[in-house]
């Protein structure tokens, strides 16, 4: 054991019930996220064009230039389908973790700023309205924990390379 | 011991996977529920698939045809904002339009294989456009009748002003010109009959412009009313909300504007002509340019929205002509308008905000409005047990959607197809009583471009893009533009000798008379009949409508 890097040492500050527990938030991530992506990927009439257009709040314009064009409608709508899918594949499998974890930190935070929950913002139906706070941040607050914790070498695939 | 490490090692690395093969059982588990409630709700709630009509003439395969490499020959008659619409439908850019983004649309579209060899406009910066559109393939004719004579025109666009819509179409087909004409087919009622005949006679392809029997979302509609879903439909609404100087036909006159005979100043519109068939004026820049609010041109709301409407019903509900119509409206909200410039002289537009030192513009008369600005009409079809009623006001822009209320169910567009059980309903009475379904939420929603599933929600992402019907305008981020589908529809037609077009003479002239009789009411004040064996229109006691002059002509 003392040959190996000191991950092993620090694997064993977390309890099992730790360790369980921090597993179990990157998976259900991973899941929510992969199911936005599958959703998207299976629907022939799924485009972000129409949401990006309408986004409230200071972002608004910028998100709304996003898709000034039909060539970028393309891109946006694939990097969001294929995106999110990927990244929570790879939040569920533990594999790549920090890369997949600050992808989804982005995502959420794009999402976040693309809605933002501010007083004196109008919201957009279909979320409701919240307070400065909504489930987008608290969900990238939950990542940005993960991306602090060794989560993928815990239980995941990356536990194989940062022992090799 | 090692080994046993590894093993423990692997495991722990692996701890995912099992979870993404839980993902894809459930994945595919939800589909299979949604899909089998999906069957099950279409089942039950409309019995077996029955087709529309409609969708028959829709999706009918044209029989091959030769000649379909062949070139058509287009003249454009009419070229100002709807004309130039048309060029951009068929494929036609002025240079400076042509941006990556209209390239790639382009790329994206059949080609239509068409060529514009002529253009008729009475308006000389109208004509130059649509010469630069064609790409100098275009010759100019002052006059339709000098282009209907060419060999080199195989059909016609006609976009003019309403009150020219006939007389020119008529002429086209009596040239054997196959016609795409603008809505309303006619400004007046004789006109409709002469029409009518004309476009028989000569056995060309007609195609009127309600482009949006091409949008597939009421594919949908018709795939309910078809198999009965909502019961027995008394009552249909339907609606044209506007606020604004533009939205109510005070448009911007050109900075420079004046008849081709006048003694001095700009002479680039020929209003001689413009007026030949109707009373002779002197020059009026408002009714040449805003000739909508005026009874010798147009008829206002009926003809220019209300026509949208009931076309678009008369093609689900396959209604025909009403039994009765009766109107009524006035003007109230955008009774006259000033033309104005700013301090520099320069003309501003009619919705732009008036600036400090803005005055009176002296080349344009106060331009007062003659049809009404708010209408009701209501329709009559005693033997279907319906009322289809028209609402307008082009004083409010509050958005109000295209409803159908039958004794089971209710359907409501909102860019969507939303189906709305009824409280009292029996055929939905178990689902009502289990909770299953709730009277003030969509039953069924359809979304797609195809008429083919049923809505099954996900994310609430997708549920807003569905109620700002969002999803139907960028479908992989491609706008869909039903003009050129209308264009392709009447090329298509033409090519294989085949006359019954999404929107053919017989089509618009129900669309006319429809129209007309629900003006017919509202200038003469009294309910408006039709007679479908004699196919006139008469008073409540069966005789003929008198002949009549307030600005408009039976």
């Amino acid at each position: 054991m003392a040959d190996k890097s000191g991950l092993g040492e620090t694997l064993k500050n977390y309890s099992g019930v730790q360790t369980f527990l921090i597993a179990f938030l990157r998976v259900v991530i991973g899941w929510h996220f992969l199911y936005e992506g599958y959703v998207k990927l299976s629907s022939d009439a799924w485009s972000a064009a129409g949401y990006l257009r309408a986004a409230p709040g200071p972002f608004g314009p910028m998100f709304e230039s996003m898709v000034s064009s039909a060539s970028m409608v393309g891109v946006i709508d694939a990097v969001m389908a294929w995106g999110l899918t990927l990244v929570g594949i790879l939040l569920i499998l533990g594999l790549f973790t920090r890369s997949a974890l600050l992808v989804a930190a982005l995502f959420l935070l794009m999402f976040y700023l693309s809605n933002p929950p501010w007083v004196g913002v109008q919201f957009m139906p279909g979320e409701g309205s919240y307070m400065v706070v909504n489930k987008n941040l608290v969900e990238m607050a939950a990542v940005l924990v993960l991306l602090v914790l060794p989560s993928g070498a815990m239980w995941g695939f990356d536990r194989l390379f940062a022992r090799r | 011991m090692g080994n046993n490490l590894d093993r423990r090692d692997f495991l722990k690395a692996a701890a995912g996977t099992p979870i993404l093969g839980a993902f894809a059982y459930t994945a595919t588990r939800k589909g299979k529920v949604d899909g089998s409630r999906r069957e099950e709700l279409l089942e039950q709630a409309g019995g077996p698939e029955k087709t529309h009509p409609f969708m028959e003439r829709k999706y009918k395969k044209l029989p091959s045809y030769q000649g379909n490499s062949d070139t058509i020959n287009i003249g454009i008659i009419g070229a100002g904002s709807r004309g130039k619409d048309h060029l951009r439908a068929l494929g036609l850019f002025v240079p400076e339009e042509l941006t990556a983004e209209v390239k790639q649309e382009l790329a994206g579209r059949e080609p239509l294989n068409v060529r514009c060899t002529a253009v008729c406009d009475l308006y000389q910066p109208n004509v130059e456009f649509a010469v630069r559109a064609s790409g100098g393939t275009a010759k100019a004719y002052r006059t339709h009748q000098e282009l209907l004579a060419q060999s080199d025109v195989d059909a016609v666009v006609v976009a003019t002003d309403d009150h020219w819509h006939a007389p020119v179409a008529k002429a086209a087909a009596e040239a054997g010109k196959h016609v795409y004409v603008e809505k309303c087919m006619t400004q007046n009622i004789h006109e409709i009959y002469d029409l009518r005949d004309a476009v028989r006679k000569a056995g060309i392809v007609f195609q009127l412009g309600h482009q949006n029997r091409n949008s597939a979302e009421y594919d949908s509609a018709m795939n309910v009313v078809a198999r009965g879903m909502l019961g027995d439909i008394s009552l249909i609404q339907c609606y044209t909300n506007r606020n604004s100087n533009s939205g109510a036909w005070f448009r911007d006159v050109p900075k420079i504007h004046g008849p081709l005979d006048a003694a001095s100043g700009p002479r680039n519109l020929d209003w001689e002509q413009y007026v030949s068939n109707r009373e002779h004026r002197p020059y009026d820049p408002n009714r040449f340019f805003n000739w909508t609010c005026f009874k010798d041109y147009s008829t206002g709301l009926s003809g220019q929205l209300l026509s949208h409407e009931m076309d678009l019903i008369n093609m689900i509900m396959e209604l025909g002509i009403p039994a009765s119509a009766f109107a009524s409206g006035g003007t109230y909200c955008y009774k006259q308008y000033q033309a104005i410039v700013d301090a520099n002289g320069e003309p501003l537009g009619t919705d732009e905000p008036v600036p400090a030192g803005a005055r009176t513009r002296p080349d344009v008369p106060l331009l007062v409005r003659q049809w009404p600005d708010v209408l009701q009409v209501v329709y009559e079809w005693p033997d279907r047990g319906l009322t289809v009623v028209y609402d307008a006001t082009l004083g409010s822009q509050f958005n109000r959607d295209q409803i159908y209320l039958g004794s089971e169910a209710t359907m409501k567009f909102d860019g969507g197809v939303q189906i709305y059980a009824d409280r009292r309903s029996a055929r939905y009475a178990d689902w009502l009583a289990s909770g299953r379904v709730t009277p003030d939420r969509p039953m069924i929603s359809y979304r797609n471009l195809s008429g083919k599933g049923v809505e099954a929600l996900t994310s609430a992402t997708a549920a807003w893009s569905l109620s700002k019907g969002l999803l139907y305008t960028y479908r992989g981020g491609r706008r869909v533009n039903t003009t050129y589908l209308h264009h392709k529809n009447w090329l298509e037609h033409m090519r294989a000798n085949d006359t019954d077009t999404l929107c053919n003479i017989g089509d618009g002239f129900q669309e006319a008379v429809t129209a007309h009789m629900g003006t017919a009411s509202l200038l003469t004040g009294r309910r408006v009949h039709w007679n479908p064996e004699t196919e006139q229109m008469t008073t409540g006691e069966g005789e003929p409508l008198e002949q009549f002059r307030d600005g408009w002509q039976l």
